[in-house]
């Protein structure tokens, strides 16, 4: 069997989904390739080129690809796809924008953000909002998959001599422009991969109430979330977001501040390692799944916890 | 989670965390809460958080106002805001007989004291602008009611219950309940067995499954009840803006539905006809926060009523459905009070207007179980006033009927037709043949009154005389002329029986039993506190064995207590005899010549004297005739094996065509008995008036050694007593007569309640009994009392006005 | 122009779920069913491209069994004009679904499609890319803002970096996120009125679309439970029991 990972990048760094993305490829099977779209993207090229696991890297490097278009790149997937029994890609916006175009120009369908392999044919994925796990078995000849990022480990970025194979391709039609992007550049780790995550809830009242949250993230270096209502309300962005229709993060540590824990918040977050909840309401659901619950005002509790951080001073990173 | 307490209490909505704070401010702090997720996660949650004053009982109208009054106390006292917004509540009229039932219940609203107003619509318009007045012809107002936000009430009970040492166990499960050999109770949980003394039932849609677990039929199904919710409409927006207030919460009787202010928008909630019956095997076990798929088209109608009484409501958006599960019971009113059979083991369950009622029935149950007794006379709640017919089936269908009749205009001789006919006298097709218009009592049918040949067997409801009130007239007039006949099937029977009885029987009764073999007394049972219980007619059969007579209606509460007082030591044994035997009645001055006629026995007034009881044979039927009865003529009940009852039926009616028996009902039963002053429990008679208040001063015995409510019934004399019983005459009614609960006035002031009324065709006048201040309970006192919003005088006369002296009865 | 909403009935999103006791699904009986939220943002958003008369019909498709009419009646009651019912008989994938819009599409002929980006019962979130390449049309997916100008559509997109903007032209497919908009709550008029607009009837077999599911449904089973946690007094606690208990700090 031979697998074809979509790898996500930025032209400069590869995203750590992608990462991970090749774990769960290495547990299917080891003979590996790695597809990279974009444009002057050598170092993504090389960097990948050294992982353990991958075998080959299929590059289409071209001024067209300097940002990831859906209609540009599914149909360089599905060129290649013959060759494959599977087909992944990991299942952040932009594995979840391209795949399942690629799905339909195959004819088959998609399995999305699965969360384990059981074999080759057969996976687990999780169903409203992760309050079920679906175990499913794919009958299509090529399996379209995309991966929950934080199910799977990150690959060994090292030890590999992958073949680099240049691909002159360029196949579509739709005219569809790239105007902008807004990314919110910050020192803190990245949302999805942070080791530890604070995340804010209407509670907090107010965006300037949410800096609150960011000096805590700074002493512990967690990421900072929300929920989808202080997104709503404006106090932060959309990108912060964790939930069913946000991100799925799987921190050792998320605390979650004034979040009263609906089904839809959860569906990001419950499969952290240990869940702290501050929160002045002591029936809010966040209380049944939380390991450490604080009944407490946020705004009192914050400033405290601020300070109790700096006594620690110690803070494995 | 404790292992030992006094008191579990099963259930976490409003109503089982009223339950745990009664108790916990009457001094029990050793008391728990077990809930199967969240507090209020069954139905409170969902409720719309009406408070209406509004109950045409006077017992559960006052359940009603002491819950406004402590939840307006609640947020001082425990910090917690219950969302208590008191916007008034207004009920519109568009029939007249809606205005009469309105005028009866301010009646009763001015017994307990209920501020209420009646508004014309125009000052409808004035309050609620928005309101289409058309078709209306008045009003009520109830200026201290509104809505509350029932889960910040819930909390502020939690609270307020924690506070003082109570405490509650959330996401633990009731598996199974044990009864143990001490009469203490083993609860098992998933987390645990907690050993108790008491057990309170509150867990609303599962009130059925945890009756299972001790072996109780409870007789409560929920429905579905829908509301919807707007967003906002700038015309409400406007007015809170301008600072003006809520318009209160509207209650369009007549169209069945009612409506409220809700966050600058609407809430629409109907009572339509067929809304199912939900959870009818309870819900499920991960049910929690659960509603049901809304079904606009079931309640279009109401839709369109309400578009056209609030037309705004029909310009915005709905926001929401709520279509969620509210308990019921057959009869609309909420179970509160002890479980038949158990000791220790109490009901608050059936809850249709939960959040309202949850206060007034943790308050009483709180009493009743610390105090032992409750202070309101409960009988409109109690668990006990149904009996074992109510089946899972017949609780759908009751219960649907319950739900679609919350609207309906309460007549006071209103009979409900789901589930009938269910239980049948033997000769309950002889009677109808005769023209029997039926209603029922503890699910027995009963001839309410006969109509005769060419008058249409239907009956016809109303506050005033209506089309039976002649055909009444006539029958009472049959009774006193001639000799009636009526059916008591009904009537609940029992043998109190060993060695033990007489003595058991004598201290449950404050009368002195009987002491000849033969002779019968009207006895009655106290609750611990003196107050009346209990009414029978107790026959000695002989040294070990009595034979109890008391009202259909409480044959499970009578049965009930006699038998959780029964001695251990089974020197006492209790038989229940109400379906085995049939009672007919044959009363008037014809009555010992028919009864010679259809008997070889001895009827003579000499052999057979008033208030005896002997074996005889009608035809070839046996029975026991007991020479007494509920109307104040000649006659006897004859008490026969219930399988004989068509043939003794057969041959009186043959029998008794010379003397023109006529059989008669209990609306003409319900006069007769009026024109001499006899009491039922239930009005003039209650645990709220002592015995001596309500004219039994001859069937009370204080010196006769002990018996269960004496010594209570002693100190309460020497405090006084602060009510008197006394017959009205009242002047000048032509078209109503007092139904009861009407106010009585000395000038401007309140100084008693009737208790009931009726139009006494023997004497004939418009007569009432009443409860009042015994300074003005001297015979010839005149003062004035209310009915139906008329001002008429009355003026107290002898008790017993026709045959005062009893020579009929004893002729 | 006409613009096609697809619209499905899921269980309502404030309803705890319930695993079937056999492991074959999850409980659907009895359960309160709502509109999919994000289709909701779909059909609002069609209807406001229609109020500001850039397109003339907003036609609203649900594929499922008979209950799925409610839910088409529901997005006529918010305004939009007739509906399309596909009555399928067993659940249908992603890729079925786009196979059966495709001949939706065909007998239509609109220029714009709004979808929900994902349902949130099986959480896919691939229709709408999908039928966009069965269609061989361009696609703008969890679109926050879609400003339409002639035959040429801006679209701004969330994704896990932020926001990005794409320009294309009509006809296109776009999958909506439930900052779009808000949707219009329908008022009982509305809803009244709805029962008479017209819905076409069709099955899969009318439209010569093999539906048979690619992917066998093995079991559904219950994420693991966490165990119970505990509640803290105060703030130090809280630390103390990060630091030194869980290791987490």
């Amino acid at each position: 069997m031979n697998i074809l990972v979509l790898s996500e990048h930025n032209n400069i760094e590869i995203k750590s989904a992608t990462l991970n993305a090749i774990t769960a490829a290495s547990q299917i099977d080891l003979n590996i390739h790695v597809l990279v779209v974009g444009s002057d993207c050598e170092n993504v090229v090389n960097k990948l080129s050294n992982f353990q696991s991958i075998k080959k890297v299929l590059v289409v490097d071209n001024k067209k690809f300097l940002n990831p278009i859906a209609e540009f790149i599914s149909p360089i997937v599905h060129s290649l796809a013959k060759d494959y029994s599977h087909i992944i890609a990991p299942a952040s916006t932009f594995g979840k924008n391209i795949m399942p175009r690629v799905a339909a120009l195959l004819d088959v369908s998609q399995l999305s953000d699965i969360i384990k392999i059981v074999s080759d044919k057969i996976f687990v994925r999780p169903i409203y909002a992760g309050n079920a796990l679906a175990t499913i078995e794919s009958t299509d000849v090529i399996k379209i998959i995309t991966v929950r990022p934080t199910s799977f480990d990150a690959a060994i970025t090292e030890g590999g001599n992958a073949e680099i194979e240049k691909l002159e391709l360029n196949l579509n039609s739709n005219s569809v422009e790239f105007i902008s992007r807004e990314e919110n550049k910050s020192d803190r780790p990245e949302l999805g991969s942070a080791r530890i995550v604070i995340s804010g809830g209407r509670g907090l009242g107010s965006a300037e109430n949410f800096l609150l949250l960011n000096e805590i993230a700074d002493k512990l270096g967690a990421a900072v979330g929300a929920s989808r209502a202080a997104v709503d309300a404006g106090y932060v962005s959309n990108d912060s977001q964790v939930g069913q229709t946000g991100k799925v993060v799987v921190p050792d540590l998320y605390i979650a501040v004034g979040i009263s824990g609906a089904i839809q918040h959860l569906a990001g977050m419950k499969e952290s390692k240990i869940i702290v909840a501050i929160n002045k309401d002591e029936e809010a659901p966040i209380f049944n799944i939380a390991d450490y619950g604080l009944h407490a005002d946020l705004f009192e509790a914050l400033p405290e916890f601020s300070a109790e951080l700096n006594k620690l001073n110690t803070i494995q990173k | 989670m404790k292992t030992k307490t006094k008191v579990v209490v099963i259930g976490g909505g409003v109503v089982g965390v009223s339950t745990l704070y009664h108790l916990a401010k009457k001094g029990w702090s050793d008391v728990v809460l077990i809930e199967r997720k969240e507090l209020t996660s069954g139905s409170t949650w969902h409720a719309a958080g009406l408070l209406p004053l509004f109950n045409m009982s006077y017992s559960v109208g006052q359940l009603h106002k002491y819950a406004v009054n402590l939840y307006k106390a609640l947020e001082e006292e425990t910090g917690q805001n219950v969302g208590f917004s008191v916007v008034s509540n207004i009920r519109l009229a568009t029939t007249q007989d809606r205005m009469d039932e309105y005028r009866q219940y301010a009646g009763v609203a001015q017994t307990i004291g209920v501020d209420v107003k009646f508004l014309t619509p125009q000052e409808v318009k004035q309050i609620w602008p928005l309101c289409n007045i058309d078709g209306l012809v008045g009003a009520i107002q109830h200026p201290e009611d509104g809505y509350i936000q029932p889960a910040d009430l819930t909390q502020a009970l939690a609270k307020g219950a924690r506070g003082r040492g109570a405490e509650i166990y959330r996401n633990t499960n009731v598996v199974g309940i044990k009864k143990n050999d001490d009469e203490t109770w083993t609860v098992q949980t998933d987390k645990g067995l907690i050993h108790c003394e008491h057990v309170v039932s509150c867990s609303g849609n599962f009130a059925r499954q945890t009756g299972k677990m001790v072996g109780l039929e409870i007789p409560v199904i929920p429905v579905e009840h829908q509301y919807i919710v707007t967003e906002p409409h700038p015309e409400i927006l406007k007015r809170k803006e301008q600072g003006l207030p809520e318009m209160g919460v509207l209650r369009d009787s007549d169209s069945s539905w009612y409506m409220r202010e809700e966050r600058g928008g609407l809430i629409l909630g109907p009572y339509e006809k067929g809304a199912p019956a939900c959870y009818v095997d309870g819900p499920s076990k991960e049910s929690e926060f659960e509603l049901f798929q809304e079904d606009l088209e079931r309640i279009e109608t109401h839709i369109e009523s309400a578009i056209h009484r609030v037309p705004i409501f029909g310009e915005v958006g709905v926001k929401k459905v709520y279509n969620g599960a509210i308990c019921y019971t057959p009869d609309g009113s909420p179970i509160v009070g002890p479980a038949w059979g158990l000791k220790n083991f109490w009901i608050n369950e059936g809850h249709s207007f939960g959040i309202t009622a949850a206060g007034g029935a943790g308050w009483q149950l709180g009493e009743w179980i610390v105090d032992g007794e409750p202070t309101i006379d409960m009988m409109g709640v109690d668990p006990r006033r149904f009996g074992d017919y109510t089946t899972k089936s017949f609780l759908i269908k009751k219960n649907e009927e319950a739900y679609a009749n919350v609207f309906s205009i309460h007549y006071p001789d209103e009979e409900r037709e789901g589930g009938r006919p269910l239980r049948q006298a033997p000769c309950y097709d002889r009677l109808k043949d005769l023209g029997a218009v039926f209603g029922q009592k503890f699910g027995w049918e009963r001839a309410n009154w006969f109509a005769p040949k060419g008058v249409e067997q239907t009956d016809d409801w109303s506050f005033r005389r209506s089309k039976w009130f002649k055909h009444v007239g006539n029958e009472c007039k049959n009774v006193q002329e001639n000799v009636g006949l009526l059916d008591m099937s009904a009537f609940a029977k029992c043998r109190i029986s060993g060695p033990g009885a007489e003595d058991f029987l004598d201290n449950l009764i404050a009368n002195k039993l009987p002491k000849k073999n033969g002779r019968v007394n009207l006895c009655h049972a106290l609750n611990t506190k003196g107050g009346v219980l209990s009414e029978y007619t107790i026959s000695k059969e002989d040294d070990e064995s009595y034979y109890l007579v008391s009202a259909g209606a409480f044959q499970r509460l009578d049965h009930d207590w006699i038998k959780k007082w029964i001695p251990k030591d089974r020197s006492v044994t209790f038989e229940n005899l109400t379906n085995s035997i049939g009672v007919l009645v044959v009363a008037g001055p014809k009555a010992r010549n028919l009864m010679e006629k259809v008997s070889e026995s001895d009827f003579s007034n000499e052999k057979f004297p008033w208030l005896s009881a002997k074996k005889i044979d009608v035809g070839l039927a046996p029975s026991i005739a007991m020479r007494m009865n509920f109307v104040g003529e000649l006659g006897w009940e004859l008490h026969h094996p219930i399988e004989y009852q068509n043939h003794i039926f057969d041959i009186l009616i043959k029998a008794g065509g010379e003397f023109g028996l006529k059989p008669f009902g209990i609306r003409a039963m319900d006069s007769l008995r009026i024109e001499k002053t006899y009491k039922l429990v239930g009005t003039e008679m209650s645990i709220e008036y002592s015995p001596l208040e309500s004219g039994l001063d001859r069937f009370v015995h204080m010196n006769k050694g002990n018996f269960i409510g004496r010594d209570a019934l002693v100190k309460w004399q020497q405090k006084g007593f602060a009510n008197k019983l006394v017959t009205l005459e009242v002047i000048g009614v032509t078209d109503a007569d007092a139904l009861g609960n009407n106010p009585v006035y000395k000038g401007n002031v309140v100084v008693g309640r009737a208790t009931g009324g009726n139009y006494g065709f023997r004497v004939q006048k418009s007569l009432a009994i009443a409860m009042i201040s015994p300074e003005y309970g001297q015979i010839g006192k005149e003062l004035s009392m209310d009915i139906l919003g008329k001002m008429y005088d009355v003026r107290v006369i002898k008790d017993s006005p026709y045959d005062s002296n009893n020579d009929l009865i004893r002729a | 122009m006409k613009i096609l909403v697809t619209v499905k009935r899921v269980i309502d999103y404030n309803v705890q779920i319930r695993i079937k006791a056999d492991g074959s699904g999850v409980e659907t009986e009895n359960v309160k069913m709502s509109m999919n939220p994000p289709d909701e943002n779909a059909v609002e958003e069609a209807l406001r491209i229609k109020e500001v008369g850039k397109a003339d019909e907003v036609i609203v498709v649900s594929i499922g069994g008979d209950k799925s009419r409610e839910t088409i009646r529901t997005a006529l009651a918010m305004g939009a004009d007739r509906g399309i019912h596909v009555k399928v008989v067993h659940e249908v994938e992603p890729l079925a679904v786009a196979k059966i819009l495709e001949k939706i599409v065909e007998k239509e002929n609109p220029k714009l499609i709004l979808m929900g980006k994902q349902a949130i019962d099986d959480d896919c979130n691939q229709t709408g890319q999908m039928l966009s390449a069965k269609l061989g049309w361009s696609q703008g997916t969890f679109a926050s803002k879609i400003e339409l100008d002639n035959n040429s559509v801006l679209i701004t997109r969330e994704i896990d970096e932020g926001l990005e903007k794409i320009k294309t032209d009509l006809p296109m497919v776009i999958t909506c996120d439930l900052r779009l908009n808000e949707p219009r709550y329908a008022s009982l008029p509305n809803i009244m009125k709805a029962k008479k607009k017209p819905i076409d009837n069709f099955t899969s077999e009318d439209l010569g679309v093999n539906i048979t599911p690619r992917i066998k449904l093995l079991k559904v089973n219950e994420p693991s439970k966490r165990v119970k946690g505990i509640m803290v007094k105060n703030v130090a606690e809280l630390i103390q029991k990060l630091k030194y208990e869980a290791k987490v700090i």
